[in-house]
């Protein structure tokens, strides 16, 4: 179930980093929530499972609404994502096997790939609705990784869905103190 | 009524202070289902932060409204207290990456990107430092979450090689002053107090780290404070050049060294942080003045005796020369960097007048009194 789980992941983080528009961008985050509760779900912690997974959707339910419209899938000149989400995925799957070891390679491959590919997302984007995805899914990540138990999931599930809710940002202000 | 929410704003500020001053140290409670516990390094940092709130607040500096003050400062007080007591470095990184969102939700000049990137780049390095420690695998591992860690720190902070993009004519609030002078001590107390079990085995290089970008922070930005065109660039570089310093504590590892980086936190959030807040007007009016408080101004900054920077460049220099001294031979020389570059940053603080006095002269006073008694502030700290 972790393997299906990690591949999830990185499928749901590569529609983030492939989306520019919020129906896309809202897919990659529930995609990555229902991997992220997987992955809870299989190291025995239930509650934070259902938890993480309540946060993601919310968050991708709110994003579906924010952003600008549209799909945004795969558009024209994001070749270059398209073979970085592929590059991540094959290091992070190396690293994951062959380089470290430990209880489960597939939360290992799922942590490595999401935060490479939402943290290049991260210094690619100019739009605020990618930016705050990319975080809310590195938030998801935090929620299994950080191994606080029911606390971590929680929070994780709180801020994704927090910082999916953020209104598009205010324009430029005039000099102040 | 927006004089009762300010009222209740303070009162409820000065109701967190107070049970942070009053909380013991190193005290756990388990009453929400998860350990919290406030060292005595992150008290003390939380104590001088609150108390340049308050100063803040009490002697605003000029176009500056209390209540803006007092909303994004418990704002982050609320946060930096939540980062103090995490029992983990995961939930202190979902709670830094809430205080990034909410400062890149404010209104600046710069692009949303602009203020977002580089914080929210730290965010991704310190989990990315947190997943590569729950890992096992050969020693290099370890190295890997150690240039995370470092290298999130320094992003998340804004001092080199993660500069972050600044204006001069942005709020304050908005602009990347209070990574480096107002969240960013307990940002770094926290992520260097819990990096100790994730760099076990590395914990040379990640001292060795530390006072490596904690020189090249101190040579650039001081010589950056110095030849810079803006005057509001040279004071932003006064803090990364501050940073430096304590980064170089911080790595030290020793009592001394770590005492030096706390003293040097304590004259950012009491020293140098209201300074810059009460030269803004004057930096916006280009007014520039060599009257005799202009001096002692840049003599405060310059970390000369008898004030708060002087006590922690010794402390720095014996924890150096007890480790190896020919570091403490360069850290020597860097240290007369600082001269050009604060006596340019005491000539912008104008002619102080009126409420801009008294804080000056306030934080003066604080600095004199750190500088001569800077035991009771280390205590405090535990050291």
């Amino acid at each position: 179930m972790t393997e299906v789980a990690a591949f999830v992941a990185w499928l749901g983080a590569a529609v983030i980093v492939l989306a520019d528009s919020r129906r896309g961008l809202a897919a990659g985050l529930a995609i990555l929530a229902v991997a992220a509760a997987a992955m809870a779900w299989s190291q025995g912690e239930q509650g934070g499972a259902i938890v993480l997974l309540a946060g993601g959707v919310l968050a991708a339910a709110l994003r579906f609404t924010i952003g600008p419209d549209g799909w945004g899938l795969m558009q024209p000149g994001s070749t270059p994502r398209l073979l970085f989400t592929i590059i991540a995925a094959l290091v992070a799957l190396w690293v994951a096997l062959a380089v470290t070891s430990g209880p489960s390679a597939g939360i290992r491959f799922a942590a490595l790939t999401v935060l490479v590919l939402l943290g290049g997302r991260l210094l690619q984007a100019a739009e605020p609705a990618v930016m705050l995805t990319a975080i809310a899914g590195i938030a998801l990540v935090l929620g299994f990784v950080s191994g606080d138990g029911i606390a971590s999931y929680s929070l994780a599930a709180l801020i994704t869905a927090g910082v999916s809710a953020m209104p598009a940002p205010a324009p430029p202000h005039p000099r102040g103190t | 009524m927006p004089r009762l929410a300010f009222a209740s704003g303070a009162a409820l500020g000065v109701a967190g202070l107070v049970a942070v001053v009053l909380s013991r140290a190193d005290l756990t409670s388990n009453q929400l289902g998860i350990t919290l516990s406030l060292s005595p390094a992150s008290r003390a940092i939380l104590i001088a932060a609150s108390a340049a709130l308050a100063i803040l607040v009490a002697l605003p500096p000029p176009r500056a409204e209390r209540s803006t003050l007092l909303r994004w400062g418990l704002g982050g007080l609320a946060g930096m207290t939540a980062m103090a007591a995490a029992p983990s470095l995961g939930l202190v990184v979902m709670i830094l990456l809430l205080l990034v969102v909410l400062q890149a939700s404010g209104v600046g000049r710069r692009s949303y990107a602009n203020r977002f990137r580089a914080p929210a780049l730290a965010v991704g390095l310190l989990a990315l430092a947190i997943a590569l420690a729950a890992m096992q695998g050969p020693p290099l591992l370890t190295r890997l979450v150690v240039v995370c860690l470092v290298a999130g720190l320094a992003a998340a902070l804004g001092v080199l090689p993660y500069i972050h993009e600044f204006d001069p004519d942005e709020t304050t609030a908005a602009s990347p002053i209070p990574w480096l002078a107002f969240l960013g001590p307990i940002v770094a107390v926290v992520v260097v107090g819990k990096a100790g079990e994730m760099v076990e085995g590395a914990e040379d290089a990640f001292g060795a780290l530390l006072i490596g970008l904690g020189l090249i922070n101190i040579v650039v930005a001081t010589l950056a404070s110095w030849r810079t065109s803006s005057d509001a660039q040279a004071w932003r570089y006064s803090f990364v050049a501050d940073w430096g310093l304590a980064l170089c504590g911080f790595g030290l590892v020793l009592p001394d060294g770590v005492g030096a980086a706390l003293l040097v936190l304590y004259s950012i959030l009491l020293g140098r942080l209201p300074l810059y807040l009460w030269s803004r007007q004057s930096l916006r009016e280009k007014a520039q003045a060599d009257r005799p408080i202009n001096f002692i101004v840049a003599a405060a900054l310059a970390g000369s005796a008898p004030f708060a920077g002087f006590p922690a460049r010794i402390l720095l220099l014996r924890a150096a020369t007890a480790m190896y001294w020919p570091l403490a031979l360069v850290l020597a020389l860097s240290f007369l960097l600082w001269l050009p570059g604060s006596l340019r940053l005491g000539r912008t603080m104008g002619a102080p007048a009126g409420r801009q006095l008294i804080g000056v002269a306030v934080a003066l006073g604080i600095s004199v009194v750190f500088g001569l008694f800077p035991r009771p502030l280390l205590g405090l700290a535990g050291l």
